[in-house]
């Protein structure tokens, strides 16, 4: 793991003692800080990739009114079921609305129900993930213990067993989703926050009079971000791909409000007529699950101490 | 050894403790009343008291959760509503089709993952290394349920070799069975095949780098000979515990490739249960499958211990 150190000169979680690159710090190694993450990042030819598919389909989402040729719930009952054509890129569905229209329409839905579901899954997670590992003791317990006992579920049995109960909404989804994700976030914080612990640095702050909330949010978290970030993205990845069993299985997010998991399922009972409504779907799901492994990836090797100086 | 096994066992008690909280818990916070549900909104409200009184719904929430779990344990999960079957039995009665393509899905994974990559370690930064990693990392980051709409489009619609949907029971036409479990499996061992190869590539690339591994080239043994007598066995070790961990979490995968095959397994029970609000057999699908993720886990936990003798946990 990566250690941008506040508050210490020394400051390093992999034991090795040589990653550290904060160009602020006297003691850097100089190979290190030849190659920063964020240039290392930038060099990544697959992680860049990744980086612009991402901001792509993050830009469809956001400028969708615009960039869609069609309003997504417009029906044009005459042109049921075509194939690709020029007024229809992608063709229509059974509706006669237009599938390119939805798909752009689909990544804001998407996207949103991911980034609200890991934000507030890692808001939640790291919370509890640093209280447990700072504090210690019969709280942690608890708190693991709890963890455990979510994590003993597959995902998107979880997740299920959640819609069955919520009812299928998007805001459920967002739900259900969000507590799935909540134990891998609390886990990573816990681990790193007990090999931080009784690091100097820690120790040097609290000596020097730092409150416990001061030492958890300003000394301790920042040293652990690395891990988080690259979560971050693979949890994304993850709440996109849930996100769409659910609603494929008609669990997650309901008619006429697009959504690529919804429309791979509606779009396989026309297979033979125009497959290019269901494929289309999944190929959406595919790419955003694509871009943000790339970028995890990426930020996985630029992060990584012991990459570290390599170009 | 034998005291690790007992720890764990220890701690799977607790667990197990909590997933059946949890279930509960899930299950009882459903909007409306299980009497309700079953009696039809329409219900007269006295004959919804009695069935709450049978059913035990009128009694405190711990005081449920003591009897619904003293049942489980003895394995009474409850009736099906609909058909009045034993959950229990339901369910077991769709696990083997549920077993049937989980194991053909790793076993179909591994013939696969294995050879490519150790081909790929062998290869490292050849073009074979180059197509493998970018089918390895396709694989990794398509959804299943996509590949599965695929493969019915170009192995059902188009050239029309598999059935598209279909079970037929493997005791009475073992061939047909396999018809129609092809492009299911098909789907599985895809997405678990990248995984594992990505895995056993950059794990193989890790052993090489070793000391062990530089005094087998330095006693002048070949690439190939390195790479296949003495890397792959240590390699072999965390492969097994990820193929295991998978298999868990296959439990969870299956839901949806069941569903859209029309493959009578647990998962498609789940979902038609879900459908007909069928609240008995969901809990009892879900508190089953929950137990087995927890057991295959365990499972694989302790034969990563027998297997590495460096790893003796305290």
């Amino acid at each position: 793991m990566t250690v941008s150190s506040r508050g210490s000169p020394v400051a390093s979680s992999s034991g090795t003692g040589s990653a550290i690159d904060d160009p602020r710090l006297p003691m850097r190694d100089a190979r290190a800080a030849r190659v920063p993450p964020l240039a290392r990042l930038w060099r990544d030819r697959a992680a860049l990739a990744g980086l612009v598919l991402f901001l792509g389909i993050l830009a469809l989402a956001l400028f969708a009114e615009w960039v869609a040729p069609f309003d997504p719930a417009a029906v044009h009952v005459r042109d049921r079921l075509q194939l690709p054509s020029t007024t229809y890129l992608l063709g229509t569905d059974e509706l006669g609305r237009d599938v390119l229209s939805r798909i752009i329409f689909g990544a804001r839905v998407s996207l949103a129900v991911g980034l609200i579901a890991v934000g507030v899954a890692a808001t939640i997670g790291i919370v509890l993930g640093l209280s447990g590992g700072y504090y210690g003791g019969l709280a942690d317990s608890l708190i693991m213990r709890g963890l455990d006992g979510l994590l003993a579920f597959p995902a998107v049995i979880l997740a299920l067993a959640i819609m069955t109960v919520l009812g299928p909404s998007l805001v459920n989804a967002t739900i259900a989703i969000g507590i799935v994700s909540i134990p891998t976030f609390a886990r990573i914080t816990r681990g790193s926050i007990l090999s931080l612990r009784e690091k100097e640095f820690v120790e040097a702050a609290r000596v020097s009079g730092a409150t416990d909330r001061y030492l958890m949010a300003r000394v301790l978290l920042p040293n652990c971000l690395s891990p988080l970030l690259v979560q971050a993205s693979v949890g994304f990845a993850n709440a996109i791909l849930t996100e769409a069993a659910l609603s494929f299985l008609g669990l997650g997010i309901q008619p006429p409000t697009p959504s690529w998991g919804a429309m791979l399922d509606s779009g396989r009972k026309y297979l033979d007529q125009t497959p290019w409504y269901s494929f289309s779907a999944g190929a959406a799901i595919f790419l955003v699950v694509l871009s943000l492994n790339l970028l995890g990836d990426g930020l996985r090797d630029a992060l990584d101490p012991r990459l570290q100086g390599r170009t | 050894m034998s005291g690790y096994i007992l720890r764990r066992v220890l701690h799977l008690g607790p667990v197990l403790l909590f997933i059946s909280v949890i279930v509960l818990f899930v299950f009882r916070i459903i909007p409306g009343d299980a009497a309700v549900i079953r009696l039809g909104d329409n219900a007269d409200p006295e004959a919804v008291t009695a069935l709450r009184r049978t059913l035990g719904l009128d009694k405190p929430l711990p005081l449920q959760y003591l009897d619904w779990l003293g049942n489980a344990v003895r394995g009474d999960l409850g009736q099906s509503y609909i058909n009045k079957q034993s959950v229990l039995s339901l369910v077991l009665e769709k696990l083997p089709a549920t077993l049937e393509l989980a194991l053909l899905g790793v076993a179909l994974a591994l013939a696969i993952s294995l050879p490519i990559g150790i081909l790929t370690a062998l290869h490292r930064g050849t073009w074979i290394d180059q197509l493998a990693r970018v089918l390895a990392l396709v694989g990794f980051c398509m959804p299943r349920y996509w590949l599965a709409v695929l493969l019915i489009l170009l192995l059902a619609v188009r050239v029309p070799w598999f059935p598209a949907a279909g079970f037929a029971d493997l005791t009475e036409d073992p061939l047909l069975n396999l018809r129609h479990a092809a492009l299911p499996v098909l789907s599985v061992a895809f997405t678990l095949a990248a995984v594992q190869m990505r895995f056993l590539r950059s794990s193989l690339l890790d052993v090489i780098g070793q000391d062990y591994v530089r005094t087998a080239y330095a006693k002048g043994l070949r690439h190939r000979a390195v790479v296949l007598r003495h890397a792959l066995k240590n390699t072999l070790i965390p492969f097994i515990t990820v193929v295991g961990l998978e298999l868990g979490n296959l439990l969870g995968g299956l839901v949806v490739v069941e569903q859209i095959f029309s493959w009578p397994g647990v998962g498609w029970l789940m979902i038609q249960s879900i459908t007909h609000r069928d609240y008995a057999v969901v809990q009892g699908a879900v508190l089953l499958t929950a137990t087995g993720f927890v057991l295959i886990n365990l499972v694989v936990d302790v034969a990563y211990a027998y297997l590495d003798p460096r790893i003796r946990y305290t």
